[in-house]
């Protein structure tokens, strides 16, 4: 019985010989990953790398990587196709929405957070089921009913819709940054003295804060990225980043360079976002549920 | 069971903080012994390599001779219990034949070796039922029961009662100490509790800033402290230790205590060229007190008294600037003055560095 | 201070303010979808007429209600291995996961229909960088936005790339939350690295996973920004999803009424669906 097990022990592998097998399962990993990355990092660094080169450049393949960048895409798009003033329909559209959605869902959090109301689990579901609406059977009936109500092509049309989609978000993560806060310490300042309302501004909301700009940056990620509900409900005036991408396509078709340019000035405030809130990413796709 | 030879093990973690400096223990075949230290002494880390999860960064571990530095936890046969209670989310059945299932043993003798694990540690009635919704005490037994049925070379076991219930603790270390006489398993078992240490371990090693300081019995370890680490961490309270400097006078050699002197001229031999000052120390429950006079008494004033269980009593008594504490069931009350004697065959000397001498 | 009254309005508030935009919207979908109404003509009153063609006469409906099952369980079959896959090698190295994180979470902060540009130019049958690199390994050019067959895996890819780093971060989450004591028993245990993801550390991140499936499965059920920016639709119907073909009815074809109740049908099957789903993972989302 415990000879047989002392043989085992005994049964050394040569050391060399452990060594590499471990060394070589590691090199595999880190292989593995490698790969794994090229194919996320490629598309990304080809948008980058065609838009900083000349029309020549760009169609020869092997792709060419030595080269002089250039920013003459960058350039034509923002001046010859107006991109600064869809870029501004993005930035007041992405920060409205989300103020309001702020605004709204702030004090709702706290209160499902906080208070026992009748029906609470069925305001945090119905808020919910916001976030699987297909936006564009929504944007059918909307379009018509905006078009009669003149908020077609407006700012404010969208800002009204993207309140919606963002509320899930900021109601269920919020309350999740709410319940971390110890209910212990509202106690204490609220036997201090101090009204509800002031504790909420005073302790509990500075606690929450890194919270509330993870998830602000969240939903601004989200709204600036949307596509079908702009697709719809803008025209010229009002149309976002996302939807005169689409139009590039028709109209540059085969200037890749300045295309690429296009989606990389889209794309890079929110890669940026997204790498500053890289720790509260999971919280914000999974709604607060997974920390 | 195997004898485990820790040779000159360094480790460093992160390349920064030294966790073990060079160490060196041989843990003798079939025997219970306790690592016994304060928070970051490493005992922890020690385990760990004899286990095989952490690789020293110098030095070697020998089982029964042979070099297993290198060698996976699986390859050395090891079994270990964690501190944190560690269940699969499976059966208690499946959880102990885990490690049999990994090996590729036989069905028949997987269930031969679980039930009649399971019946040693009192768990045959939960075999059937999901381990992770059992209490601590039970889970932790599961644990134990998963580690002992691979009959590993060595069982090593991390602080494995800090989460269980007091009533189970007192179980499993029952189970524990049976295993070890009936099995005459090798067993590691690291814990910052002595009272633990010295209940279940025929062996101590106290461990403190990655030295290992000494290696004993709890008998030699309580009355023949190595240092006066060992001599203050051992014992609740440990022993007290004094400041003493060497006098020289009429051929006869006296440790000065300033208030009062003791002479040991019987060790001048030993003490001789061993510099002088020296520290002295004697344990709380073998200071004689009494509350009257008496000759070769050293008298001093209690300021504390505190209560012990039973009918003991702590006292705090100052001679000068000397402290000492003092175990006795007499009944002194503080503010009252005592008389001391400190017999000299439980005296011990220690040099200016805090190894023993006498 | 505030009454109970104050409080359950401001808990209250963004459902009536959502409802209050939504309600017309909906009730007008409703309501068109049983007329026969294209813009600029006069609406006709058909009551189910437009379910009834849909359900049982319009193949295109047919294709594209197939064609979103089709989507959705090969982008799900395929983002889920490889997520997890991924998320456990990412959980045993100690260097550099932060880095490859970074990396991975890039393609979730691209708009999809970007991602949908971007990709299209990727997959460009004379120029595009994929059918290069096919080249370099041996396999002839695929004509990849032009091809029926292959136009709707394009698009698949697109998904596959940008959602399969959802499911690496939520593993990998899960898994780096686990006690490090669970691993290290494992590996005492002698459990093979396969073993131990599948009996010991899977069975603990199971809820994750199974949010992460709910979310994935009804978006990518409604996805449309990608596949409508890489190909529109095409060649012909062959990407044409349920979402797409609910845009196009409308957008393109002016069917005002038989886009509604494309909508309509579309709506009821998401509703449908999620409650099923939100009846079972109810205790993993709402824990009191």
């Amino acid at each position: 019985m415990y000879g047989s097990n002392k043989k085992d022990s005994k049964a050394l592998v040569s050391q060399r010989g452990h060594a590499f097998k471990r060394a070589l399962i590691i090199f595999g990993i880190y292989l593995a990953l490698l790969i794994v990355s090229a194919f996320f990092f490629y598309p990304i660094f080809f948008a980058i790398v065609t838009s900083l080169q000349k029309r020549a450049e760009i169609f020869t393949l092997p792709p060419k990587l030595i080269f002089t960048p250039s920013i003459t895409n960058y350039i034509k798009v923002v001046t010859m196709w107006k991109f600064d003033a869809y870029f501004m329909n993005s930035v007041i559209i992405s920060t409205a929405s989300v103020i309001g959605a702020l605004l709204l869902g702030i004090p709702c959090a706290y209160i499902l957070s906080r208070y026992d109301i009748p029906r609470k689990m069925d305001i945090a579901f119905i808020i919910l089921s916001f976030r699987f609406l297909p936006p564009v059977a929504i944007a059918i009936p909307l379009y018509i009913l905006y078009t009669k109500i003149g908020l077609f092509d407006t700012h404010l049309g969208l800002i009204l819709i993207y309140i919606i989609m963002n509320l899930p978000f900021v109601v269920w993560i919020m309350k999740g940054f709410f319940d971390e806060v110890p209910i212990e310490l509202e106690e204490a300042a609220q036997i201090d003295g101090y009204s509800r309302l002031h504790v909420f501004f005073r302790f509990t909301l500075p606690l929450v804060a890194r919270g509330i700009s993870a998830t602000a940056l969240f939903c601004l990620l989200l709204t600036w990225n949307e596509f079908g509900l702009a697709l719809v409900l803008t025209g010229i005036n009002a149309r976002t980043l996302p939807v005169q991408a689409l139009q590039f396509v028709a109209s540059l078709g085969l200037d890749w360079g300045a295309l690429t340019a296009a989606a990389i000035i889209i794309a890079l405030p929110m890669i940026i976002f997204g790498i500053i809130i890289r720790n509260y990413l999971v919280r914000g796709l999974t709604l607060g549920v997974v920390k | 069971m195997v004898e485990i030879y820790l040779e000159n093990i360094t480790h460093i973690y992160e390349g920064r903080t030294l966790a073990l400096n060079n160490i060196s223990l041989r843990i003798p075949n079939g025997s219970f012994t306790a690592l016994l230290g304060p928070s970051g002494c490493g005992k922890t880390t020690t385990l760990r390599i004899i286990a095989g999860l952490i690789r020293p960064t110098k030095g070697k571990v020998y089982f029964d001779g042979d070099d297993v530095t290198y060698l996976t936890p699986q390859e050395r046969n090891v079994a270990m219990v964690f501190q944190f209670i560690v269940v699969y989310d499976m059966s208690v059945y499946k959880n102990i034949a885990f490690p049999l299932k990994v090996r590729g043993l036989p069905q028949k003798e997987i269930d031969l070796r679980v039930k009649r694990i399971a019946e040693k540690l009192g768990l045959t009635q939960y075999l059937d039922l999901p381990a992770h919704k059992l209490d601590a005490g039970t889970r932790q037994k599961v644990a134990l029961a998963r580690a002992l049925v691979r009959e590993p070379n060595v069982f090593l076991l991390d602080e494995p009662l800090t989460n269980v219930d007091p009533k189970s603790r007192l179980e499993i270390r029952a189970i524990l100490k049976e295993i070890q006489r009936d099995l005459k398993q090798t067993m590691i078992y690291v814990t910052h509790d002595q009272a633990e240490a010295l209940t279940l371990a025929e062996k101590i090693a106290v461990m403190n800033k990655g030295r290992i300081l000494q290696y004993d019995t709890p008998q030699r370890l309580y009355e023949y402290p190595a240092n006066t680490f060992v001599a203050w961490f051992i014992g609740n309270p440990g022993m007290n230790l004094i400041n003493a400097v060497l006098v020289e006078k009429n051929d006869r050699i006296w440790l000065d205590f300033k208030l009062f002197k003791i002479d040991i001229s019987e060790y001048r031999d030993i003490i001789k060229g061993k510099g002088e000052k020296f520290i002295v120390g004697i344990r709380p429950e073998y200071i004689r007190v009494l509350k009257t006079p008496q000759d070769n008494y050293i008298k001093g004033r209690c300021y504390l008294v505190e209560r012990l269980s039973g009918k003991m009593r702590l006292l705090h008594v100052e001679i000068g600037e000397i402290d000492l504490k003092i175990k006795t069931p007499l009944n002194v009350k503080e503010g009252e003055y005592v008389w001391l004697n400190l017999p000299k065959e439980k005296i011990r000397i220690f040099d200016e560095k805090g190894d023993l001498l006498i | 201070m505030a009454s109970r009254k104050l409080i359950n309005i401001i808990a209250w508030l963004p459902v009536i303010y959502s409802f209050a935009i939504i309600i017309m919207p909906f009730a007008s979908m409703i309501y068109y979808s049983l007329f026969d109404y294209d813009l600029g003509r006069e609406p006709i009153f058909i009551g189910p007429g437009n379910f009834i063609t849909l359900i049982l006469k319009d193949s295109v409906f047919h294709k594209a209600f197939c064609l979103t099952l089709l989507y959705t369980a090969a982008a799900l079959a395929i983002e889920f291995p490889l997520g997890l896959i991924i998320a456990f090698l990412l959980y045993r190295i100690s260097y550099g996961r932060t880095l490859f994180t970074i990396i991975v979470i890039l393609p979730l902060t691209i708009a999809p229909a970007v991602a949908g540009i971007i990709w299209r130019l990727l997959f460009d049958v004379s120029y595009g960088h994929v059918n290069y690199y096919l080249s370099l390994i041996g396999i002839g050019r695929i004509p990849w936005l032009i091809s029926p067959q292959w136009s709707i895996i394009a698009c698949i890819i697109t998904d596959i790339w940008q959602w399969t780093p959802f499911i690496i971060l939520v593993a990998l989450a899960g898994l780096l939350a686990l006690p490090k004591e669970l691993l290290e028993s494992a590996y005492v245990d002698g459990a093979s690295a396969w073993v131990t993801f599948k009996d010991i550390l899977f069975p603990r991140i199971k809820p994750l996973i199974a949010i992460v499936l709910f979310l994935r499965l009804v978006d990518a059920l409604k996805a449309f920004d990608n596949i409508y920016t890489m190909t529109g639709g095409g060649p012909g119907t062959s990407t044409t999803t349920i979402s797409i073909y609910n845009y196009l009815s409308l957008m393109t074809f002016y069917h005002v009424g038989y886009g509604c109740a494309i909508s309509v049908i579309f709506l009821v099957f998401i509703i449908i669906l999620i409650n099923i789903i939100i009846r079972r993972v109810r205790h993993i989302l709402w824990r009191e």
